[in-house]
């Protein structure tokens, strides 16, 4: 029993060196794709330097750990298959979250570059926004994986199918805020960022429930994902006017009622708390449309 | 009104999309007795109205429960949606037969008659027969129909000549026919006694509040 429990912590240390070399492996992926974070990854990194570069990187860690915690080790067929199997399912899915934080980045930030804003400028909404990309990315493909199961196939199906989807929500940001993106990065409007951030992790949230149902009949599966969407959307003004009514939240700037507000915020930008507000309200009634779109089970109320 | 306009607009995308669905496709529908001829195919066939209940909570949407008999092939449960009118026409039918087809130049009948109607007096499915000095000229199924007593909840009750001649008036007449006294219909003392069918109600009468409460220590 004792050379059991050893022998099992063994090789529980043994996964733990496999998945940092499966994180090793992203790291070259990485600069294979983004040759401009070269200097980022190749050589010694100072966190304290520069805390724009640090969010920025340290974002994409936690995204692929996110994403690795969903696989598991089987070993009943043996230590070097269970390590083969973990080994081919880690290395693509790094490689598709590469691809898809290429792909988001290209959409939201393709006006700005990472040399200039993280090196240069050490632009913090474009740090945040790049980190609340990469985290809500690695958020939906956790559950990608997790739908697709060992099924490579299915897992190349619907990854494209949510980049659509997600590339979608992204642009549709204007129409639930009105504060003007990419003026707002030059800036460095730091209330932009916190709006973005509570925006793009709630439409995660739905886009990642919506995607979370059987595969059994694939060919209803995308439609089934599209109706819990538009579901979402017919649902989540309801709870985000609900929840403005409830706190009876009165923020002038949405308004610009005063001429003083309106030169304040021509001049300065949106203040900081709008920005919280907004990030706040949206992720709230994003979490609470989540509870309605997936998680009501109707049951025997209509047997046929 | 734009945005008001829109959210009205996805609506409609999605109740639509959802229609299309499998599970947004649900049963066939039914309006009146007359579309039964569409649906159910085959002869002999005998459609009795098996149970009849409803759902939703503001939108109420109403069902039937049919038997269908096909002869001697296995029968069959169907559940079809039905118009408001037509399930509040059929509440006193339960355990009646709907709609019969006729081997005999696929021949249909849609007016009410008690269930087995249809092969009571064709001597291809039995005769009638006498059963001791008392009860005479009471129908009897052929050995291998002898099942079909079960399929029309007749239980102990047996049609005799004069039940049939009335039901055979009854129908000359277009007129329902519940039996001589009244033995079948959703109150009648035959169908009370042997149509078992499954109590919505009761169901949720036997809900406890109590108990359902008291999971939550």
């Amino acid at each position: 029993m004792f050379n059991e429990l050893i022998d099992k912590l063994i090789i529980r240390v043994i996964f733990a060196l496999f998945l940092c070399l499966i994180v090793v492996i992203y790291k070259y992926a990485h600069v294979f794709l983004y040759p401009s974070t070269k200097k980022q990854l190749l050589v010694r990194f100072y966190p304290s330097k520069n805390a724009t570069d640090t969010l920025h990187l340290f974002s994409r860690i936690i995204g692929i750990g996110l994403i690795l915690s969903e696989f598991s080790f089987y070993m009943s067929d043996g230590l070097f298959v269970a390590l083969l199997d973990f080994f081919i399912q880690g290395t693509s899915v790094s490689f598709l979250f590469l691809l898809s934080i290429y792909i988001i980045e290209s959409i939201v930030l393709y006006n700005f570059e990472y040399s200039d804003e993280i090196l240069k400028r050490k632009n913090y909404p474009y740090a945040i926004i790049s980190a609340a990309g990469a985290i809500g990315v690695a958020f939906v493909l956790k559950t990608i994986v997790h739908t697709a199961g060992n099924s490579m196939t299915l897992l190349l199906f619907i990854w494209p199918f949510a980049i659509v989807i997600m590339g979608f929500t992204c642009k549709a940001y204007s129409f639930y805020s009105d504060l003007p993106f990419n003026r707002l990065v030059i800036q460095q409007n730091m209330a932009l960022s916190f709006s973005y951030l509570g925006y793009f992790w709630g439409w995660c949230l739905i886009v990642a429930q919506a995607l979370n149902h059987s595969t059994a009949n694939i060919q209803w599966y995308s439609i089934q994902a599209i109706l819990k969407i538009i579901l979402a959307i017919i649902i989540s003004p309801i709870l985000r006017k609900g929840v403005k009514l409830i706190f009876k939240i009165y923020d002038s700037e949405e308004k610009s009622e005063t001429e003083s507000v309106k030169k304040e915020r021509t001049l300065y930008g949106p203040q900081l708390g709008h920005g919280v507000y907004e990030g706040a309200l949206f992720l709230t009634s994003f979490y609470l449309t989540s509870i309605i779109t997936g998680q009501i089970d109707f049951g025997s109320f209509y047997p046929v | 009104m734009l945005k008001i306009s829109f959210y009205i607009f996805l609506t409609f995308i999605y109740l639509g999309i959802s229609s299309f669905t499998p599970s947004g496709k649900g049963p066939i529908g039914i309006v009146n007795e007359r579309v039964f001829n569409n649906y159910f195919k085959g002869a002999p066939l005998s459609i009795i109205l098996f149970d009849s209940f409803q759902t939703g909570l503001f939108i109420k949407t109403y069902y039937h429960k049919y038997k269908v008999i096909r002869g001697l092939k296995s029968t069959e449960t169907v559940s079809v949606r039905v118009s408001k009118a037509f399930w509040f026409k059929n509440l006193k039918n339960h355990g009646m037969s709907l709609f019969r087809r006729e081997e005999k130049q696929n021949a249909t009948n849609f007016i009410v008659m008690p269930p087995g109607i249809l092969y009571v007096g064709n001597r291809a499915y039995g005769q009638f027969e006498d059963h001791g000095s008392e009860i005479r000229n009471i129908w009897r199924f052929h050995g291998v129909y002898r099942h079909f007593t079960d399929y029309f909840y007749w239980g102990d009750f047996r049609p005799s000549q004069a039940f049939y001649s009335a039901a055979k008036y009854s129908m000359n007449r277009e007129e329902p026919f519940y039996g001589l006294n009244n033995e079948f219909g959703t109150n009648g003392s035959v169908t009370k006694k042997y149509l078992k069918k499954e109590d919505h109600k009761k169901k949720r009468e036997q809900f406890s509040f109590k108990k359902h409460l008291l999971k939550f220590l």
